[in-house]
């Protein structure tokens, strides 16, 4: 028996019909949420309004949510299965993504914050865009279990959880997708090595 | 001049993995260091999931082996690369969601030309039925049982047929007045 949250409380005093509830929900889990999903889809307006989509969905299953696992890996469970459907929308919609024709509304570069000047501010633009594709180059789940383990700190019994598979699944997706980002990390990241 | 085949070169005795320990299934015993270590238990040390024992033996590990170290880095700079990206949020984004939220419920409606109707009809249409059911309920309850009618009645059939006798044996005497005339 999983031990009531927080989060679970909340939930449950939102589905009493306290709306508090659900804006304590909000701001708790809407900043990782938002990285979470940034770094899933590589765009800071797609990931807000995932974000939002996620906690709408939240909003209308309030009267059949059922406390059986912790609020968060079933949030997180939609907010992944959006973010997968929206990468295969994407996908379907090939070559929007290829020509990075996001714009620069979606980024925010933050590896290199001293870059003052215009080369370097479109050097760092592009180092974020080549992080981003080697997340991208990931397969979906075992994107998904890494993210969701180092980006949120999800333990691997919760990754289980979201993804629907066993504990000893996960720990082979967040392996193989560290050791798949290790050489890309050398590249992008060199600094770190040395 | 051909040279020779170098010989593999053995692993060196602290690389052998541990013996009498999972099966060959278990993802953490795969994809060898250098060294011959499995780097499959580093990502589990990482993330904080390596559990006590294995924690422990793994820091005693990374203590005495470079390529252990070199590999443990490796991994974790795919955390790096990761952590290198991050995005503002937006700090309207809660009133944006509220407001979207409250446009999608659906409030309760209820006409208003029929809710006195319903607040005089329901509480009268419960009043009727309650005293139809006490007057069929009361009715079955202090009815006298069948048996108490028949008892009731017998000394009425008696009389009867005290009646019909005498009837009969003032008829017999006619017949015998008859008779005997």
């Amino acid at each position: 028996m999983i031990g009531r949250d927080l989060d679970t409380h909340a939930m449950l005093r939102f589905q009493r019909g306290d709306e508090a509830g659900f804006v304590e929900l909000f701001r708790r889990h809407h900043h990782p949420m938002a990285q979470y999903l940034y770094r899933f889809t590589g765009s800071n307006a797609r990931a807000e309004e995932l974000v939002q989509d996620c906690f709408l969905r939240v909003y209308r299953a309030r009267a059949s949510y059922q406390p059986e696992a912790k609020w968060r890996t079933w949030a997180y469970r939609i907010a992944t299965n959006l973010a997968l459907n929206e990468l295969r929308r994407r996908e379907h919609h090939a070559g929007h993504v290829a020509t990075g024709e996001e714009g620069e509304e979606g980024r925010v570069v933050v590896v290199d914050r001293g870059a003052a000047g215009a080369d370097q501010q479109a050097e760092a633009a592009e180092l974020v865009d080549r992080l981003h594709a080697a997340l991208a180059a990931l397969p979906e789940n075992q994107r998904t279990a890494f993210l969701l383990a180092q980006v949120e700190g999800f333990r691997y019994q919760e990754i289980a959880q979201v993804l629907e598979v066993s504990v000893g699944a996960v720990k082979s997706l967040i392996f193989r997708a560290r050791d798949q980002l290790k050489a890309a990390a050398r590249d992008l990241l060199p600094e770190a090595y040395r | 001049m051909i040279e020779p085949t170098p010989e593999p070169k053995r692993d060196p005795p602290h690389a052998t993995p541990p013996r009498g320990g999972r099966p060959a299934a278990d993802p953490t015993r795969r994809f060898p260091a250098p060294c011959g270590h499995p780097r499959a238990p580093l990502s589990l040390f990482l993330d904080g999931e390596a559990g006590l024992l294995l924690s422990l033996r793994l820091r005693w590990r990374l203590a005495r082996c470079g390529a252990c170290r070199a590999a443990l880095a490796e991994l974790a700079g795919a955390d790096r690369l990761a952590a290198a990206l991050a995005m503002a949020v937006d700090p309207a984004a809660e009133q944006r969601l509220l407001a979207r939220a409250r446009a999608l419920a659906v409030p309760v409606v209820v006409a208003p030309a029929r809710r006195p109707r319903l607040r005089v009809a329901l509480p009268v249409a419960a009043s009727v039925a309650l005293v139809v059911v006490a007057a069929v309920v009361g009715e079955r309850l202090f009815a006298p049982p069948p048996e108490s009618t028949l008892v009731a009645e017998l000394p009425l059939f008696e009389e009867m047929e005290l009646i019909a006798e005498l009837d009969l044996v003032r008829h017999l005497h006619e017949v015998e007045e008859v008779r005997l005339d």
